[in-house]
C-alpha cells in the first residue's frame, strides 16, 4: 500500500472517530445506563411449576399485560423482555419496590363462585378438605370444577390500631369453602377503581364496572342465590382472587329470587389500605396473566449506589488504560507511544459506539458491561503487541524498517483474526444462551473485539505503515524502530 | 532458510544483519532469542498438570464449590445509611425473632451499612421479607428506601446453572470446528485438552479457597474460556507458521521446531498476560474497596485466576500436547528418527525424553 493510501486510511479512520464524538458533543449524547448504575428495581420472573409447558404465545401475552400494568405504574422507560420463558422486568429509578412485585407478580385470577358449604376450623372434616391452608398456593382453581379453597379472615383489630387497616389472622385459622364453578370471572370485568368505603369513610374497597356480558352473568348468579333461605351459606357468593377467597358476601334481604342484582357493580372488600386497593384495581383493569408467574430474581440498587458503581468501574477502567499506556511505552518506546495512540483510539470508538447504540437502539451500559470493555482492553492491547512483536522478528531476519512493517501488519493481521474470531464467538454464544448481566458483558465483549479488528486494518496499519515509511523517525533512537536490532552497531 | 529455529543459525542471522550478539537474559528474551527447551521437558509438565489436577479435583471432591446465594435461593438486604449503632449480632437476635434464622451479617461502612443474607424466604415479595425490612430498619435507623433488596428463588440458580453448561457446550463445539478449519484436529484437541485444563484448574482454586461462586464468577469463567483459546491459537499460529517449512530433509524435528515457535512468542505471551492482568487488577482493586459493587469484584477475582493459568497453560501444556500428537503423524515421526539416527543417539532438545 503506498505512502498516500496510508494517509487517506488513516484520516479517513480518524474522521469516522471524529465525526461521531462530533455528533455525539452535538447532541449532548451520555450513554444509556443499566439499572445497575443508575439505580431502579429489576425483577425475573419464570413460569411457576407445575403447568406443563407455555405456549411461546401466552408468555408473549402474559409480557403485553405486565408492560400495561408497568405503564400503569407511571415508571419511566420500563424495559420488560422475555428471553425463552424468562420475563425480565427493568424499572429504573422506580424506588418501591415491594409495589412493584406485587403490581407485576400478581396473577390477578379473578372468580366470582358460589358457596356451597362453610367449613369452619375445628369442625370436623377440615383437616380432609381441600389443601392445608397454611400451603397456600397462587395457582388457578379449575374453574369448572367444584373446589375447596381458604377465606381470609381478618383479625380483630388490635384497641387503638389506625382504622382502616387489619392483619389477617394466622392461615391456619382461616375457614374453608366449598365452591361452585365459576360464574363469571376477570374477563367480565370492564373497570375497576380503588374507592374508600361510602359508609364509614375509612375502609379502601375495589369498585368493579363489569361488561355487559358480565353484568347478565352476575344478575343470573346473584338471582339464583337469592333464592336461598336468608343466613344459609348457599346464600353467598365468593369472591375469589388466585386462589383465595377474598370474601363471600351473603345476599341482601332484598335482592329478588331469580332476579338477582342488576346493573353491572361489584364490590371487593380487601380489608387493606388505600395502597393495596389501588393496586388491586390496577392489576384487575389490565387482566390476569394467563400463566402463573413466579419470582426468580427481584433486586434494587439504590440510585447512590449505582452512582459510586459507575464511578468505579470507569476509574477502573482508566486507571487499567493508564498502566498499560505506561507498560507499552517502557517495553516499545516511540513505537510505544504510537501503541497508546492506537490504545486510546480503540478507548474512544468503543465507548462512543456505545453511546450511540444507545441513543439509536436503546443498549443499556451495565456494570457486568465495563467489565467487558475492562477486559477488552487487554484484547486490544494484545493485538498492538502482536503487531510490533512480528515487526521486530522481521527486521532481525534481515528486512528493511519498510518492508519489515509491511510484512509484520499481513502475519500479525492474520493472528489478530484467527484470535479475534475466538473470542467474537466465546461472546456471541455468551450473549445469545444467557440472560441477564452475562449479556451485557457478552455485548460489549463482543463489540470490542469487533471494533478491535476494524481498527488494525485501518487506523493501526495506517499509523504503523506511516511511522516505518518515516526515513526521520527510522533513524530516532527514541522511537525505537531500530531497537535491539541496531543497538550493538550504533554503540560501536 | 529451512534451519531457520535453531540457536546457532539465529545467531548467525542475527550477525548478517549487523546485530550485537548475546545480551543478558532479558534482552534475549525481549528478543524472542531465548532458548528455553519447553517441549523437551514435557514429562515434568505431565506432572505438573496431573498434580496440579489431581489436587484440583481432590479440592472439588472434599470441599465442593461454594454457590453463593443467586445460586441457592436466598434473599440478601443491603443497609446503607444506618443512625443507630448496632452490631451483627443484634441484626441476627431481631430477625430470629420473627422466625428468620440462618442470616449472615457483615457491618460495613465503619458501622453505617450491613450486608444481611437469609435463606430463601417464604415468597419473593411476601409478608416475610416485608417483616425483615421493617426489622432492619428498626434496629439499625436506616429508612426501609435505604435497604435494598435482592432475593432469588431457589430454581434461579438451576436454570443459570444449566444455560452456562449449554453455553459451554455449543462453545467447545464450535471452536473445535474453528480450529479444525483453520489449522488442523490435531490443534483442536490440543487447545480444548488446554482449556479443560484451565476450566479445571480455576474452579479448582475456587473450591481450594473457597471463594464464593457468583453468576458474575461464571460469567468470568466463560470469557477465560475465550481468553485461553485466544492465546492458545496465537501461539500455535506461530507453530504453524515455524512447522510449515519443515520437510523431509529438514534438520529439526516438529517438536524443536515448535519450542523455538514458543520462545519467539515468549514476549508475546508475557506481554499480553501483563496488559490483561493491569486492568482485571485494577477492577480488583477498586471493586474490593466498594460497597455493593460485587460484580466487579467476582468478576476481577475469576479472570485473575484463570488468566494466571491461561497463560502458563498455553506454553506448557498445549504446545506439549500438541507436539506429543503431531509427531505420531508418520512424516514427522519419520523426521524424528532420522534425525535421531544421524546424530548417533536420542535426538536433542524436543525428542530427547520422549
Amino acid at each position: 500500500m503506498g505512502k498516500g493510501r496510508l494517509v487517506a486510511l488513516l484520516v479517513a479512520s480518524v474522521t469516522v472517530v471524529g465525526a461521531l464524538w462530533a455528533a455525539i458533543g452535538a447532541l449532548g449524547l451520555t450513554p444509556q445506563l443499566g439499572l445497575d448504575l443508575q439505580g431502579g428495581v429489576s425483577i425475573t420472573m419464570l413460569p411457576a411449576p407445575g403447568q406443563g409447558p407455555v405456549d411461546q404465545g401466552v408468555l408473549d401475552q402474559t409480557v403485553a399485560i405486565i408492560r400495561q400494568r408497568v405503564d400503569a405504574l407511571g415508571v419511566a422507560e420500563p424495559d420488560i423482555a422475555r428471553q425463552g420463558d424468562t420475563v425480565l422486568v427493568q424499572l429504573p429509578g422506580i424506588a418501591d419496590q415491594q409495589q412493584a412485585e406485587e403490581v407485576i407478580g400478581r396473577t390477578a385470577q379473578l372468580q366470582f363462585r358460589p358457596v356451597l358449604e362453610v367449613i369452619p376450623p375445628g369442625s370436623p372434616g377440615y383437616a380432609e378438605a381441600g389443601p392445608a391452608c397454611e400451603a397456600l398456593t397462587e395457582a388457578v382453581p379449575p374453574p369448572e370444577q367444584e373446589v375447596v379453597l381458604c377465606e381470609r379472615t381478618p383479625a380483630q383489630p388490635a384497641p387503638g390500631a389506625p382504622p382502616g387497616q387489619t392483619e389477617d389472622l394466622p392461615r391456619g385459622q382461616w375457614s374453608k369453602l366449598r365452591l361452585g364453578p365459576v360464574a363469571l370471572g376477570g374477563t367480565d370485568v370492564g373497570d375497576a377503581r380503588a374507592q374508600v368505603d361510602p359508609q364509614s369513610g375509612l375502609n379502601w374497597s375495589v369498585a368493579l364496572d363489569l361488561s355487559d356480558e358480565g353484568a347478565a352473568k352476575f344478575a343470573q348468579i346473584t338471582g339464583q342465590l337469592a333464592c336461598n333461605p336468608q343466613g344459609a351459606p348457599q346464600r353467598q357468593l365468593a369472591i375469589v382472587l388466585d386462589g383465595v377467597v377474598e370474601s363471600a358476601p351473603q345476599m341482601a334481604p332484598e335482592v329478588v329470587c331469580n332476579q338477582g342484582i342488576a346493573g353491572g357493580q361489584a364490590v371487593i372488600t380487601t380489608g387493606g389500605g388505600e395502597a393495596e386497593a389501588k393496586e388491586l384495581a390496577l392489576v384487575l383493569r389490565t387482566g390476569a396473566l394467563p400463566i402463573q408467574l413466579e419470582f426468580a430474581e427481584s433486586k434494587s440498587v439504590s440510585p447512590t449506589l449505582g452512582r459510586s458503581s459507575l464511578q468505579a468501574g470507569l476509574l477502573a477502567g482508566a486507571i487499567g488504560l493508564v498502566l498499560v499506556a505506561a507498560y507499552l511505552v517502557l517495553l516499545y518506546r516511540g513505537l510505544g507511544v504510537a501503541a497508546v495512540a492506537e490504545l486510546a483510539m480503540f478507548g474512544a470508538t468503543v465507548y462512543g459506539v456505545i453511546i450511540l447504540l444507545g441513543e439509536v437502539a436503546g443498549f443499556a451500559l451495565t456494570l457486568a458491561g465495563i467489565a467487558g470493555v475492562i477486559v477488552s482492553i487487554g484484547i486490544a492491547a494484545d493485538s498492538s503487541i502482536i503487531y510490533r512483536e512480528r515487526y521486530r522478528d522481521e527486521l532481525r531476519a534481515g528486512r528493511t524498517v519498510r518492508t519489515a512493517g509491511d510484512h509484520a501488519y499481513r502475519r500479525a493481521f492474520r493472528t489478530n483474526l484467527t484470535g479475534n474470531t475466538v473470542s467474537f464467538m466465546a461472546a456471541a454464544i455468551l450473549y445469545f444462551l444467557a440472560v441477564g448481566p452475562v449479556r451485557g458483558f457478552a455485548f460489549t465483549l463482543g463489540l470490542s473485539t469487533l471494533i478491535d479488528t476494524l481498527l488494525f486494518m485501518t487506523f493501526t496499519r495506517a499509523l504503523f505503515g506511516l511511522i516505518t515509511r518515516s526515513p526521520k523517525l527510522g533513524r530516532s533512537r527514541v522511537m525505537g524502530l531500530r531497537a535491539g536490532v541496531a543497538a550493538g552497531t550504533a554503540s560501536r | 532458510m529451512s534451519a531457520r529455529g535453531t540457536g546457532e543459525t539465529t545467531t548467525a542471522e542475527r550477525r548478517a544483519a549487523g546485530a550485537e550478539p548475546g545480551g543478558g537474559p532479558l534482552w534475549r528474551l525481549l528478543n524472542g532469542q531465548t532458548n528455553i527447551d519447553f517441549v523437551g521437558r514435557s514429562r515434568l509438565w505431565l506432572w505438573v498438570v496431573v498434580a496440579s489436577a489431581a489436587v484440583c479435583l481432590g479440592a472439588l471432591a472434599a470441599r465442593g464449590v461454594n454457590f453463593n446465594l443467586d445460586f441457592t435461593g436466598g434473599t440478601a438486604f443491603t443497609v446503607s445509611g444506618a443512625t443507630r449503632p448496632f452490631t451483627s449480632a443484634g441484626i441476627g437476635d431481631a430477625l430470629g425473632e420473627i422466625g428468620v434464622r440462618d442470616t449472615k451479617v457483615q457491618v460495613v461502612d465503619d458501622g453505617r451499612g450491613a450486608l444481611v443474607s437469609t435463606p430463601a424466604l417464604d415468597e419473593i415479595g411476601g409478608q416475610q421479607q416485608r417483616a425483615v425490612v421493617a426489622r432492619l430498619s428498626e434496629v439499625t435507623g436506616a429508612s426501609a428506601e435505604q435497604i435494598d433488596v435482592s432475593a432469588v428463588g431457589p430454581r434461579w440458580g438451576a436454570q443459570i446453572t444449566r444455560q452456562a453448561l449449554r453455553g459451554l457446550v455449543v462453545f467447545l463445539v464450535l471452536i473445535g470446528v474453528y480450529i479444525s478449519l483453520r489449522f488442523d484436529w490435531r490443534m483442536a484437541a490440543a487447545a480444548l485438552v488446554t482449556l479443560l485444563h484451565d476450566i479445571l484448574v480455576t474452579v479448582g482454586v475456587y473450591a481450594l479457597v473457597g471463594f464464593e461462586v457468583s453468576p458474575a464468577s461464571v460469567i468470568a469463567f466463560l470469557t477465560i474460556l475465550g481468553y485461553s483459546l485466544y492465546d492458545t491459537v496465537v501461539v500455535f499460529d506461530r507453530v504453524t507458521e515455524d512447522t510449515q517449512r519443515l520437510s523431509s530433509v529438514s534438520t529439526v524435528t516438529y517438536g524443536q521446531s515448535a519450542n523455538r515457535a514458543l520462545n519467539e512468542v515468549l514476549v508475546r505471551s508475557l506481554s499480553t498476560s501483563a496488559t490483561s492482568v493491569l486492568p482485571v487488577g485494577s477492577l480488583l482493586f477498586i471493586g474490593v474497596n466498594l460497597l455493593g459493587a460485587d460484580t466487579l469484584q467476582d468478576l476481577a477475582l475469576a479472570l485473575f485466576v484463570g488468566m494466571a493459568v491461561g497463560t502458563y497453560s498455553s506454553i506448557i501444556v498445549a504446545t506439549p500436547f500438541l507436539v506429543w500428537l503431531k509427531e505420531k503423524e508418520p512424516r514427522y515421526a519419520e523426521l524424528k528418527q532420522r534425525l535421531a539416527v544421524r546424530r548417533g543417539g536420542p535426538g536433542r532438545g524436543g525428542g530427547r525424553r520422549r
